[in-house]
């Protein structure tokens, strides 16, 4: 009688505190950050800037934000592929960082950056990048 | 259905079976009846969806200053309103002369959950904001 008793209440201890842990990961957006990460996130010119704005503004990536990401990263895969090593650095080191280049691959970037970005990653990937660049390609041309 | 406007203020109304962006004037009287925009709002797969109908307050405007018609917000910053559970969900125009991956061009351009016009309707709803007749409310049906 006792022994399931306890077992009930460490369980729902437990329950409790991963509840608690998981409302201490949720962080709100405020209008601020929103508004700054809206006027950088469509103007990121390197992949260095694109992680920083990613660690500072992930928890604000919806609506027009979340597009202003998708155009930095569909420009920066079409037009500087030459720093797919940056890239690939960062993406090595969190993964989360990859999830996020490789979801802003997306419908809002314009087709012309989309069939450069299909062709860059068949075409131009570097030998230790093949396992990103074919990420990259999925993500371009999901059928 | 028929809505006033008590205050005299600009209010927006998004027609998402017409494809329309009505812009309403606070002051009938003496700016004329509702301008009509194309508008859409083609919300990519994986994105919060459309706006669901309903009305919506203004909430602030990121200018987005040197942005072109071009450019993913267009030249007249984007309107954000008050949208429950969404962050940055607004009205701008943008990629005026680009094509999606699913060949949807200009107004009709997907966007990440917001409404899309032209730069004509956000060159006129940001002068009437700045003109004294202030931006208060969407109405989506």
């Amino acid at each position: 009688m006792v022994l399931p008793l306890l077992r009930n209440t460490v369980l729902l201890s437990v329950l409790f505190l991963g509840s608690a842990c998981n409302a201490q990961e949720i962080k709100i957006c405020t209008q601020a950050e929103a508004i700054q990460a809206e006027t950088e996130a469509s103007k990121l010119g390197n992949w260095q800037d694109v992680y920083s704005s990613f660690k500072r503004f992930v928890h604000c990536d919806d609506g027009a934000i979340g597009e202003g990401y998708s155009a930095a990263i569909g420009r920066m895969l079409a037009y500087k592929w030459v720093e797919l090593t940056t890239l690939s650095e960062l993406a090595t080191k969190d993964k989360d960082f990859e999830s996020f280049v490789l979801k802003h691959i997306d419908d809002t970037v314009p087709i012309q950056e989309i069939k450069m970005i299909i062709v860059n990653a068949q075409t131009r990937c570097p030998d230790d990048d093949q396992e990103l660049c074919a990420k990259i390609h999925k993500a371009a041309a999901p059928e | 259905m028929n809505r006033k406007d008590p205050l005299g203020l600009t209010w927006l109304e998004f027609n998402r079976a017409t494809g329309t962006l009505l812009v309403h004037p606070g002051f009938t009287d003496t700016q004329g009846p509702p301008v009509a925009f194309d508008a859409s709002n083609n919300a990519q797969r994986g994105s919060r969806g459309a706006w669901a109908s309903g009305t919506y307050t203004f909430a602030y405007w990121v200018s987005h200053a040197g942005d072109g018609p071009d450019d993913p917000y267009g030249s007249h910053g984007n309107h954000v309103f008050n949208v429950p559970g969404c962050q940055g969900c607004g009205v701008h125009s943008g990629r005026q002369d680009s094509c999606d991956r699913a060949n949807r061009c200009g107004s009709n351009y997907a966007t990440n959950g917001c409404i899309r016009t032209t730069d004509e309707a956000t060159d006129l709803i940001l002068q009437m904001h700045n003109g004294g007749d202030p931006l208060i409310f969407l109405w989506v049906r």
